[in-house]
């Protein structure tokens, strides 16, 4: 009778799709487990700075001067990114970061916080002192076995400070550092924004570069002293922040943009002064940006006040560079206003393009994403 | 529940054979013909596949452009069985872009492949294994194989002895005078008046020539375990029977004297050698120096460089005089490193590995087992 009973049991249990919830909850948890198992080992491999080890000191002359030893030997840039990575371990979600000495047999990936570009643009004009401090960083997945670089994540920071003294190069080095640890540190933010998207790409996953960016000759007018004197410096902050918005705006992967185009390696030194070279792979679509120009135009004007419209002119092409197959081809052009009182002498319009050229960047990034060709044979393939 | 533990096992099993192959991605691009008069893209129809094989076919043409000429040579061997798996050598793909030319009747796709390059490394080697089938002309393979052995010796320079250059100078020196003597007599014939115009020449002719004596070159010579190592596992790999060379008799401290002041071996070094090798079977032997450069500054990334240059030679010792079988001729290889000893080290490993791989794939192309 018991025997029955139990059997009873059974089918009714089986009838009720007892069974098929306990499947359902089953399947459902190993494939959560299986997901979280599928998250890949990355460790984190310091900071580092980007190009040959004997011009780290001419290339990034204030942040490298920070980067002194601390109390426990490691140096200081080293030791508060590792700090902020542990201790932000959870946000990000795509990987399992960890920390240690990798063994051979753990992972090949890596994951490094390297410093692309430093600029310090000071100027003096009659009533004040201005300061343009432009940070580029790339977050880099390395895959150290193959010595390749396997995704990239631009990240690009920007400080404008104005003064009645010049700034001296210790109040530089200040402000670099508050901008990189300091408790309401860019990097860090910027860092943290992109977090759930900083993963290792697939196998099968394409990549987009930033191949070629040319500065116009009717750009150079508005650029301060220094950039106008060196345009490849400003075309390497010109890739660094369209890179840097693309992947925020359209969530691709992502190789760093090479200064000179051909150039298909990628030196970091690394706190600890080891330098390592990585291959840049060839990526499957190439971007080119032609800043053409920037133009003034003066919409109206009253005795007190004048509106001025700044523009920001751009051509952007979305190509396979292999075979020559182009996808995206368009001008894109961006204004914004100003209005500037009759009684100031002294225009700084180097923010004001700056801010028009943002704009343009949003547009094309908008632009690519509304063109069916370009979103569907492009940035699908490219999002992580 | 059986199906399900046993698709799992594929998908475990699926993925190891995943981890293992390496897989290289190089784009292709296909055009077909078609015949129809309407042309729907996205249907999966045979032109379409046909296509994407076609740009298959393509991105495996680009990959092995970049082979050397004894690698491609062997490839060409193997080219019409891997055109006809295709889909096996070149597992996957992402389409890049595909276009219709309604006009021509033409319809392109450009994909990026994947390419299996353990299974056509794998293909090479059985394809040049012991069961393979010979190239005409070649040798026929010995039953049990033939053994192999090797002297790679590596040489940095010691000392260098530089000669002046000797000058012989002759000078010619030959003088002449030339004149003309003019005698004015006065109108009353009592007096006369003479004067004499010289010119004097005076020509020099020098010459000789310089006499140059080359350099003297002592270099300092050593074997390298890790090069033995790499070029062991080279060899090995490719199914060759090695003899480490002394237990192939060789005496090795003469080949680093001969090469301690010239290029090649001398020819007492080399008799005894083959009679050695002769004597014990082993039926083919690699000699290669390796001349390692001074190191200098990488401008790329501020590490030190170090070269190695390669000269190597494997001999037949099967018929009544020896024939090269196989060689490199001053073959650069460049290793970087943080300091001088480790760029060398890398160097060397580098120049061993690749020289003992292209050695391989000389003497597989002439069949040699």
């Amino acid at each position: 009778m018991g025997i029955c009973k139990v059997h009873c049991f059974r089918r009714s249990w089986l009838a009720s799709g007892g069974l098929a919830r306990w499947c359902a909850i089953l399947i459902i948890s190993t494939l959560t487990a299986a997901a979280e198992s599928t998250k890949q080992d990355v460790f984190f491999g310091g900071f580092a700075f980007c190009g040959k080890a004997g011009d780290v000191e001419k290339n990034f002359p204030i942040a490298s001067s920070l980067n002194k030893p601390t109390d426990d030997g490691t140096p200081y840039l080293g030791k508060v990114a590792r700090d902020f990575f542990q201790k932000n371990k959870d946000r990000f979600t795509q990987m399992n970061l960890q920390f240690g000495v990798a063994r051979r047999e753990d992972t090949s990936l890596v994951l490094a916080l390297a410093l692309t570009d430093e600029k310090v643009l000071r100027e003096e004009f009659s009533i004040f002192h201005k300061l343009v401090i432009q940070l580029g960083f790339e977050m880099l997945i390395l895959n150290f076995k193959d010595q390749e670089v396997v995704c990239s994540q631009p990240i690009y920071i920007e400080l404008i400070d104005a003064g009645d003294e010049s700034f001296s190069d210790s109040a530089v080095g200040d402000r670099i550092k508050n901008m990189i640890s300091g408790g309401d540190s860019q990097l860090f933010a910027s860092i943290l924004a992109k977090a759930d998207r900083i993963q290792p790409r697939s196998k099968n996953q394409s990549t987009l570069q930033i191949r070629q960016v040319t500065i116009g000759e009717k750009a150079l007018p508005f650029l301060p002293e220094k950039l106008r004197q060196t345009p490849n410096a400003y075309a390497q902050t010109v890739a660094q922040q369209f890179g840097s918005l693309l992947s925020s705006r359209a969530g691709v992967a992502l190789l760093p943009f090479a200064k000179d185009g051909l150039n298909t390696k990628m030196a970091l030194v690394f706190s600890d002064a080891s330098t390592v070279q990585f291959k840049i792979p060839a990526a499957t679509f190439a971007v080119d940006v032609d800043v053409k120009g920037f133009k003034k135009v003066l919409n109206k004007s009253t005795d007190a006040e004048a509106l001025w419209i700044y523009g920001a002119f751009l051509g952007i092409r979305v190509y396979e560079p292999d075979f020559n197959v182009g996808f995206f081809d368009a001008p894109v052009k961006y204004g914004v206003s100003k209005v500037i009182p009759s009684t100031q002498k002294t225009v700084d319009e180097f923010p004001i393009v700056s801010e028009a050229l943002k704009g343009a960047f949003l547009s094309a990034i908008d632009e690519m994403q509304k063109d069916k060709k370009t979103s569907e044979k492009v940035l699908k393939k490219c999002t992580l | 529940m059986h199906t399900i533990i046993r698709s799992l096992l594929f998908v475990v099993l699926a993925c190891t054979l995943t981890a293992q192959a390496e897989m290289v991605k190089v784009k292709g691009k296909g055009e077909i013909v078609y015949k129809s008069n309407i042309f729907k893209q996205g249907q999966g129809s045979d032109e379409e596949r046909a296509a994407i094989t076609e740009a298959k076919k393509n991105a495996l043409t680009r990959y092995t452009a970049d082979f050397d000429s004894a690698r491609f040579e062997l490839f060409k061997k193997i080219e019409p069985d891997v055109l006809a798996n295709i889909d096996q050598y070149v597992p996957d793909y992402t389409q890049i872009d595909s276009q219709v030319d309604k006009s021509s009747k033409r319809y392109t796709v450009v994909i990026e492949a994947s390419i299996n390059t353990t299974m056509i490394e794998n293909a090479i080697n059985k394809s040049s294994g012991a069961n393979a089938p010979v190239a005409a002309g070649a040798a026929p393979a010995k039953a049990g194989g033939n053994y192999m052995t090797f002297v790679f010796v590596a040489r940095e320079l010691a000392s260098r002895k530089d000669y002046d250059a000797k000058r012989t100078t002759v000078e010619i020196n030959e003088s002449s005078q030339a004149g003309a003597q003019k005698n004015k007599i006065a109108e009353d014939a009592q007096s006369a008046e003479t004067s004499v115009d010289k010119t004097s020449v005076v020509k020099q002719t020098t010459g000789g020539n310089t006499e140059t004596k080359a350099e003297e070159l002592g270099y300092r010579v050593m074997t390298v375990t890790e090069v033995d190592n790499a070029v062991n596992s080279v060899l090995t790999k490719a199914n060759y029977e090695v003899v480490d060379p002394v237990d192939a008799g060789l005496n090795v401290d003469s080949f680093k004297a001969d090469f301690s002041s010239g290029s090649d071996i001398s020819p007492a070094t080399r008799t005894a050698a083959i009679k050695n090798c002769k004597d014990k079977e082993i039926m083919y032997i690699a000699i290669a120096n390796m001349d390692v450069g001074l190191s200098e500054k990488d401008e790329a990334t501020g590490l030190t460089r170090v070269y190695v240059t390669v000269t190597a030679k494997v001999s037949d010792l099967a018929p009544k005089f020896p024939k090269t079988v196989a060689s490199i001729a001053g073959k650069p290889y460049a290793g970087l490193g943080s300091n001088a000893q480790v760029a060398r080290q890398n160097a060397l490993n580098e120049a061993a590995t690749r020289s003992a791989s292209e050695l391989v794939d000389q003497l597989r192309m002439k069949g040699v087992k």
